[in-house]
């Protein structure tokens, strides 16, 4: 087996003092999709901006390994340039801040040397050609102003271009229409390799449907509670979350 | 023809030692507290009057304020003003001034026996030494300006307000302050709250008069000490005579947590200059201020306000609308300060005027002053007359033109009134801006 | 009475010797007055530039003026200035308002290719070109286009050689010698600035620029300019300054007075970058007329201390003013800017923006007036001011002043004093911005409405400027 893309041990996070995840592991390989299911507060968000290092999750306990290396000491954008990525549930705005400044700033970043201008619109071209979304938009300024579904596609534009070992989507497919979601989910699929990996956050089996996940993981109260393929998904989507919690709670072992 | 009352006892003098020490006698006032109105008077006399160089005097039109010529009534038995708003009802205590006697004193007796104190502040001094002497004049000192010093050497309406620790008294107290027209009335109310104690505190002032009675003078001091945690809410309702010129001083100074409301409502008096200013020294500690008034006639009503951030945490909101027609004028000079040591501060700042006629006008000026790096502070200011999309859209459902502007103009004072705390307050603010908006123009009236 | 004063006349120093680093150039200037103000000083300088006699009145009324006048007590601490210690007329060169590079003396070329100036002209990026060192003007020349269509762009103190009833027609009426003591001082000792006249119905396209330059120790710099657009014209003119480093403080005290007539459009724009030392007091003000529009643009991260408020007076209906600032103050600086709109005629409309940012100890202070007189009605203002502090040792103030005597208006003021978010910080650092870039980036998206308003080149310059005081601040 090799070394896995990313290892959560006995992962602790609290808010302000109040834990949230509360004794959560997973190992994500290169080349998997997982995804982490779970009810409203059951710590999916807090995962997810942990994982990427936000100031306000604290860790107190257990470690996150990524390729090898502990990096819950890591600042934000270290993580990121060395090849983590955090599509935002709720992205902020950054009034005055060009969409295409940004997103060269995050390129050359992620490349750790400056990008050349010409090389940069290629790849930007491209990239919005694959996702529909018209050039115009990044000549605003970052998030501002923006409808729900554009802040998603923002998201969705910068997970290919910065191309991401790991992924991590927090629910991307929450307040999508039907289209927006099959490009959303497009976007996912083409950044899709061998190499790099995928952590879908979502409550909905809905997104499911269209990125087809490896592991399917239950999360509740801060833990991961059942894990299994992507039929889980299915019997969370036919029966809810209540029966297959109340199973793992008595017992089965997980 | 002005009528004038049989008077029991008249001061109809220069501020002095004779005048000091008469009125420290009448009111039976025990020896430290005659000293320190001496003392007082001593500043007073050291002091000059506020000129125009200092900022927040600038824009006062202090031509014809009787700054020497006044008499200072103390009268028995005499009848509250017919103007004076009433607010009863539903109160747990409540306290009358007028013409400097006090003429009614009333407590919830299981208040009372809980140790809250409502009482004309000579009797508290005589009664309470060590209480009153720990508290008056620490929040606003005697030479904070001439004004206060001539109101702490020569008050003849006082009162104290004392909440124990943790106590909380669910209807409002009330203070009424009344006098005749021509009369001047200097005041002091001192407010005590001890740890988590909460009370809401009302005070009506008014007098009878035109604007051709006699002119006068009225200040009134208010102190409020806020320990830890105390909720207090203090709204006060002017209605003076035409021919006042009223100034108020009111400054609060609150400990960890503390909560303050503190409201202005202003429809009387040809000036009202009212400072209220804010110390925000405990952390987390917040004040709401809130002012309102109607302007008329060549009215002008001044607000300066200071909002002294130096708490961590703390938070304080300043809101003021007001609506003037005729000639009226509005300024606000408004600082919100954050020390350096008062990060994670929140402070706000909005004043909007509404101009009716010509001949109105405002200049409202939020200041900022900030030393510390993570706060969040805003300020805005409007000065515009009613959005005349707002009339139309009243219009195209039926309503004409006047009653149109009228409910445009009432909704905009709403927004103010509904924070006002008790709702026989609410109400009866909403009557005095009714009549106010009212009154004929003074050139059109019929009046004296 | 001091004895009457003999300018210190002295060779250029042709072999210049090698700039330090900060590069102020050693070279002794051709004519330098003693320290010290009086009414010799004055006379001198009206001599050395044989100007008319009512010039010379002027000034002697004004001398008088500032003499009466207390030192401002309000805005930033001006206590520190010694009016004695400072050379009110330093004549750099014997070469005066040249119209080829070639005959600027070489030392002082040096300095503005190392500005970039000529450069710039070269490349058809200006309309004409003003350099002005220490007192005086040793550059000026404009598109012979231009020159052609009848615009006059010139020194000030060559106009009123050439031109002088258009200059006494217009000099001091929009700001009177007695306005204020930095006024009243200028009007005594000025020297220098540039002169603007643009026809009826011209319009010139690109900007004209000057270019101050401080170079002695000591002095003061007093330049006046005088802007007026006829009816329909339309000009922007950009102005740069910088001054090298010494130990004791300079002083620029600036009179500028604009003109536009019915319809014109005029745009004056300034990048001040002074150094550390130099106390900027400046007076600007235009008078805008019938359906006119007035902009300002202002630039502030230089200077010890600044206290500059550009005024726009909307004359007649349909009058525009605008003010768009940008203040940053680091160590030891105090940027105390703003705008004044007196709005005098019904139907005139203004805007004003702010942006200013606090680091390092530094201080802004937005100082503002908006006055609409009785009678101005259907007037329309808005003002907007953000601050942005960068750490707590800063400060920011704001001081929006009002004055309503009219209710038929729409007048409004917003503000807002916030530090850098977290929230934008981390976003920006999940993407591997580190901290100080991703600042820096917040930052530049703060200063970008105004950033937008100015000419390519000057954009580029002011970000540039903001990133270096930036990186002298964070790291």
């Amino acid at each position: 087996m090799p070394e896995p893309l990313l290892a959560i041990e006995d992962l602790h996070i609290a808010v302000e003092d109040k834990p949230i995840v509360r004794g959560l592991s997973l190992l994500i390989h290169a080349g998997e999709v997982h995804a982490i299911m779970g009810p409203n507060g059951s710590g999916k968000s807090t995962l997810a901006n942990a994982l990427m290092g936000h100031p306000r999750y604290t860790i107190t306990g257990g470690s996150v390994r990524y390729k090898g290396d502990e990096v819950i000491h890591w600042s934000p954008d270290e993580r990121a340039r060395a090849g983590m990525f955090l599509a935002f549930q709720y992205p902020t705005d950054v009034p005055g801040v060009s969409m295409i400044n940004f997103l060269r700033r995050a390129a050359s970043a992620r490349r750790g040397s400056e990008i050349p201008v010409r090389e940069f619109r290629q790849q930007l071209g491209t990239v919005l050609e694959r996702l529909h979304i018209d050039e115009q938009f990044v000549r605003r300024y970052v998030n501002d102003g923006f409808s729900g579904g554009e802040k998603k596609r923002a998201e969705i534009l910068q997970l290919g271009l910065l191309q991401p070992e790991l992924a991590i989507m927090d629910e991307t497919d929450s307040g999508l229409d039907i289209d927006a979601l099959r490009i959303v989910a497009q976007g996912i699929n083409a950044t899709r390799r061998d190499s790099n990996a995928t952590l879908l956050i979502t409550h909905y089996q809905r997104m499911l449907n269209y990125v087809t996940p490896d592991f399917v993981h239950v999360l509740a109260a801060g833990r991961i509670v059942v894990s299994g393929d992507a039929t889980l998904a299915h019997r969370l989507e036919a029966e809810g979350y209540d029966p297959i919690l109340t199973e793992a709670t008595e017992g089965a072992p997980a | 023809m002005v009528h004038a009352p049989a008077l029991d006892q008249r001061l109809t003098v220069a501020p002095s030692r004779d005048a000091v020490e008469a009125l420290a006698a009448t009111l039976d006032e025990p020896g430290w507290l005659r000293d320190h109105r001496l003392s007082a008077l001593a500043t007073f006399e050291s002091l000059s009057w506020p000129s125009a160089d200092e900022e927040e005097w600038r824009r006062t039109p202090m031509d014809g304020v009787p700054l020497e010529d006044w008499e200072l009534p103390h009268e028995e038995n005499t009848d509250p003003p017919a103007t004076l708003a009433p607010l009863g009802g539903d109160e747990a205590g409540l306290l009358s001034h007028s013409n400097g006697s006090t003429t009614e004193q009333a407590l919830d007796e299981a208040l009372a026996a809980q140790g809250v104190l409502l009482l004309p502040l000579s009797q508290a001094a005589r009664e309470y030494e060590a209480l009153v002497r720990a508290h008056l004049n620490t929040v606003t000192p005697t030479g904070y300006d001439r004004f206060t010093a001539l109101g702490a050497a020569l008050w003849s309406q006082g009162l104290f307000c004392y909440l124990p620790r943790g106590l909380t008294v669910e209807q409002p107290l009330l203070h009424y302050l009344g006098k005749r027209a021509g009369a001047s009335a200097l005041g002091h109310t001192l407010v005590v709250a001890e740890a988590g104690s909460t009370a809401t505190l009302i005070e009506s002032c008014a007098s009878d008069g035109t604007s051709t009675s006699a002119p006068s003078l009225t200040h009134h001091t208010i102190e409020l000490a806020l320990d830890t945690a105390a909720r207090v809410q203090l709204a006060r309702v002017q209605h003076w005579d035409p021919a006042t010129t009223a100034f108020l001083t009111a400054r609060a100074r609150l400990g960890r947590d503390a909560n303050l409301l503190l409201a202005s409502v202003d429809f009387g008096a040809r000036l009202s200059k009212e400072r209220l200013e804010i110390d925000l020294s405990g952390s987390g500690s917040h004040a709401d201020l809130l002012g309102l008034f109607v302007g008329r006639d060549a009215q002008h009503i001044e607000h300066n306000t200071r909002q002294n951030h130096s708490g961590v945490g703390g938070s304080s909101d300043l809101l003021i609308k007001g609506a003037l027609d005729d000639q009226a004028a509005a300024v606000q000079y408004g600082v919100i300060k954050i020390l350096p040591e008062g990060q994670k501060t929140a402070g706000f700042q909005t004043m909007r005027n509404l101009l009716l006629s010509e001949g109105a006008s405002a200049d409202p000026i939020p200041v900022l002053e900030i030393e510390a790096d993570d706060v969040q502070c805003s300020h805005a200011a409007a000065v515009g007359p009613v959005d005349p999309d707002h009339i139309f859209y009243l219009q195209s459902r039926g309503i004409p033109p006047e009653p149109a502007e009228r409910m445009v103009v009432q909704g905009f004072l709403e927004i103010v009134a509904q924070r006002l705390p008790g709702q026989h307050l609410r109400e009866a603010v909403a009557h005095l801006i009714e009549a106010k908006l009212d009154t004929p123009r003074a050139s059109e009236g019929t009046g004296p | 009475m001091p004895a009457a004063i003999k300018p210190d006349v002295q060779k250029p120093d042709i072999k210049k010797e090698a700039y330090e680093y900060g590069f102020h150039d050693k070279a002794a200037a051709a004519v330098k007055l003693p320290k010290g103000l009086n009414s010799d000083v004055v006379n001198t300088i009206s001599d050395l530039k044989s100007e008319p006699a009512w010039m010379r009145e002027l000034r002697l009324r004004a001398l008088h003026y500032f003499e009466q006048r207390p030192m401002p007590e309000w805005g930033g601490d001006v206590g520190a200035i010694d009016f004695n210690d400072i050379h009110y007329f330093v004549r750099a060169s014997d070469e005066r308002d040249e119209e080829s590079w070639d005959d600027v003396p070489e030392y002082i070329k040096n300095t503005y290719d190392k500005l970039g100036i000529p450069e710039a002209e070269k490349k058809g990026l200006l309309a004409g070109v003003g350099a002005q060192y220490d007192s005086e003007v040793v550059y000026h020349n404009i598109r012979k286009d231009l020159e052609a269509q009848g615009v006059v762009f010139l020194s000030t103190d060559q106009a009123l050689q050439d031109h002088e009833d258009l200059v006494r027609e217009h000099f001091s009426t929009i700001i009177p010698p007695n306005d204020n003591k930095f006024a009243a001082l200028n009007t005594a000792v000025w020297s220098g600035g540039s002169f603007i006249w643009v026809p009826e119905g011209v319009k010139v396209d690109i900007p004209l620029q000057a270019y101050f330059r401080i170079n002695s120790e000591d002095m003061g710099q007093f330049e006046r300019t005088l802007i007026i657009a006829e009816p329909g014209a339309e000009v922007h003119y950009v102005e740069g300054c910088t001054a090298p480093i010494y130990s004791s403080d300079s002083l620029h005290s600036a009179v500028v007075e604009i003109i536009a007539k019915k319809g014109a459009n005029v745009r004056y724009t300034t990048i001040q970058n002074w150094s550390n030392n130099v106390y900027n007091l400046v007076t600007k003000r235009a008078a805008a007329y019938e359906g006119a529009v007035m902009s300002w643009i202002d630039g502030n991260l230089g200077s010890k201390l600044t206290m500059k408020y550009p005024a726009v007076y909307l004359m007649e209906p349909g009058a525009h003013g605008e003010v768009l600032s940008v203040a940053f103050a680091g160590q030891g600086q105090h940027q105390d800017a703003g705008a004044k709109m007196v709005h005098g005629a019904p139907h005139t409309s203004s805007v004003i923006t702010s942006k200013s940012l606090a680091i390092d100890g530094g201080r802004t202070s937005y100082r503002g007036l908006v006055k609409v007189y009785e009678g101005a009605a259907g007037c329309r203002s808005n003002v907007r001011c953000d601050a942005l502090m960068l750490d707590d040792q800063s400060r920011s103030d704001t001081y929006p002043y009002m004055e309503i005597d009219e209710n038929r208006v729409d007048i409004g003021h917003e503000a807002t004093v916030s530090k850098v978010g977290e929230e934008k910080l981390f976003y920006l650092m999940s993407r591997g911005l580190t901290e100080s870039e991703a600042t820096k980036m917040i930052v530049n998206g703060f200063v970008e409405p105004i950033i937008k308003e100015l000419p390519m080149e000057y954009a580029v310059e002011l970000n540039r400027l903001v990133e270096l005081q930036m990186d002298g601040a964070i790291g």
